[in-house]
């Protein structure tokens, strides 16, 4: 068997590079293909690059229900929003799915403040952490302002990893310079944490 | 046989060399064209697009943008940052967008102003030599860069050594150089008279040094064009916050006492209040009563002109300005003389 030329060399050296190219060629077009032809967004649950999970501790269930309010009305509950996630992650709270009828929202006091313990239904055991942010608005302020994850309230960057559990506790109270024409009013609204990685 | 080894060795690291290169040549070719070319970052458009793939983006006038692309734009959310989703829905200028491996929508919009472009071609593998270096993960750059490193050394060696020539002719392309075999034992002092397999072999290694050397430099000043895709969770409580209202009192009635005064009496069961307040039409408040009070006696001595109706209705004071008054009414009518009067429903 003859030992292999420079002929052979040169030969050999101009097809593979052109099989290369050529299989680059395909290569990225298979890829563009299938990546952007889709038409739907199949949600997976196969993420190998980290991910970032919330919960909290009331989950189908109400962080507020306040009838027959009245101006001095308050009341507050704490709710534990969890990470799970694998990748440190920002979360901020916001409202979605709003509405309210007499302007009731405008007359209505929040304050959230964050900390650690209570939950369940309870704030018993709070303990709000220092330096942390707190938002004091009127609950109407919350609904148009708050709406998203860029314009949400919080500074809670998680740490990634391990199970790590922070307490927000939401307080409200009617105005007591309430107008009568907030009489019979309502507000409905969904409190949403959303993480997002870092 | 181990020249065989060392030829296939050559050939395939040029192969493997090329296939790189040429990916990488259709990440970077379209950015003459304007065109972007971003590398991702994050899982959350898997499995269609990978952390570590350069993806090439392509102008899209906002008409043309649909549900189904996926958009490369500045992410809300994270300013400075780019956002690589997939369109769910157009909300007229909204974008409403969606990474595939996310549970939900993104809950900012995307808005024209703030598209870049649209994803067009996705190069697999090659940008993770940045995602590494970006994150910091020099464990796993380094032996990636070391190993690419020995795959370029690999594919600049001679496949054919110079001091082998084998059976068969030489032949050259250049024309400078002389021809026929050199034995083992000739080795020239100077270039000059070197087979001629060599001196191809060495410009096309140069060629391929050139080449790797330009698209290297260029990979590696890719404008921090980096990111895309943010992954995100998100969890929710409702709300429901409902004001109380006043009622008024009902059953407003008037009766008639024998000593001379009428009594207006009414009902109500709703929720205490502060107190109820008689009020009689024009002229204001003619007393407050409390809570549980259920009746008035209106007496012909109260400061009212002889012979004047009054109406009167009862108004509750669920608080103090929270308050609503009885639609309907009752009349009393007082004639007074001197000190003597009498008060009758009418």
């Amino acid at each position: 068997m003859h030992a292999p030329t420079p002929k052979l060399a040169r030969l050999g050296t101009l097809a593979a590079i052109s099989l290369a190219l050529l299989g680059a060629g395909v290569l990225v077009s298979t890829a563009s293909y299938s990546a952007f032809s889709a038409t739907t967004s199949n949600p997976t649950n196969n993420w190998t690059a980290g991910t970032v999970a919330l919960t909290n501790n009331l989950p189908n269930s109400a962080a507020f229900t306040a009838v027959n309010l009245k101006p001095g009305s308050a009341g507050s509950n704490c709710i534990v929003v969890t990470s799970n996630g694998s990748l440190p992650a920002a979360v901020k709270l916001y409202a979605t799915t709003a509405s309210q009828t007499n302007s009731l929202g405008s007359w209505i006091n929040l304050h959230v403040t964050q900390g650690t313990g209570g939950g369940n239904g309870t704030c018993n055991g709070f303990a709000a952490l220092s330096d942390s942010a707190s938002y004091n608005n009127t609950l109407d302020a919350f609904i148009d302002n708050s709406t998203n994850f860029s314009n949400g309230f919080g500074d809670w960057v998680t740490s990634g990893g391990a199970s790590e559990p922070r307490t927000y506790r939401i307080s409200y109270d009617v105005a007591s310079n309430a107008p009568s024409s907030a009489m019979g009013g309502t507000v409905k609204l969904d409190f949403t944490w959303e993480a997002q990685n870092q | 046989m181990r020249l065989w080894g060392r030829f296939c060795l050559v050939l395939s690291a040029r192969a493997v060399l090329a296939l790189i290169l040429g990916m990488t040549f259709w990440a970077l070719a379209p950015l003459v064209l304007g065109w972007t070319t971003t590398t991702v970052m994050t899982g959350s458009m898997q499995p269609a697009i990978a952390p570590g793939d350069l993806v090439v983006s392509r102008p899209m006038s906002s008409g043309d943008l649909r549900s189904g692309l996926v958009l490369l734009g500045w992410d809300p959310d994270h300013p400075g940052r780019l956002r690589l989703h997939r369109i769910v829905r157009r909300d007229g200028d909204a974008l409403i967008t969606k990474g595939d491996a996310n549970p939900t929508a993104d809950s900012s919009p995307l808005h024209s102003s703030e598209v870049i472009g649209v994803g067009y071609m996705r190069v697999p593998y090659v940008g993770t030599p940045i995602l590494l270096a970006s994150t910091g993960d020099f464990g796993k750059l380094i032996p990636l860069l070391a190993a690419t490193g020995l795959l370029v050394w690999l594919a600049l060696l001679p496949a054919v050594r110079p001091d082998q020539q084998g059976g068969g002719p030489s032949s050259t392309t250049l024309g400078h150089t002389a021809r026929g075999r050199a034995t083992p034992s000739d080795r020239p002092a100077s270039g000059l008279h070197r087979g001629v397999e060599p001196t191809s072999e060495h410009k096309s290694r140069r060629y391929l040094l050139a080449t790797a050397g330009a698209l290297s430099f260029a990979l590696i000043a890719l404008p921090g064009a980096a990111f895309a895709s943010s992954f995100s969770a998100s969890v929710r409580s409702s709300g429901w916050f409902a004001a109380a209202r006043a009622r008024p009192a009902d059953a407003l009635t008037c009766r008639n006492n024998a000593n001379g005064t009428a009594t207006v009496s009414w009902s109500y069961s709703a929720e205490r209040p502060l107190d109820f307040d008689v009020l009689v039409d024009g002229r204001g408040d003619l007393t407050r009563v409390g809570p549980d009070t259920r009746e008035f006696d209106v007496k012909p001595n109260s400061p009212f002109s002889f012979g004047r109706t009054s109406v009167i209705r009862i108004r509750t004071n669920l608080t103090r300005g929270w308050t609503a008054t009885t639609a309907s009414s009752v009349q009393v009518t007082t004639t007074t003389f001197l000190w003597f009067g009498v008060a009758r429903c009418t």
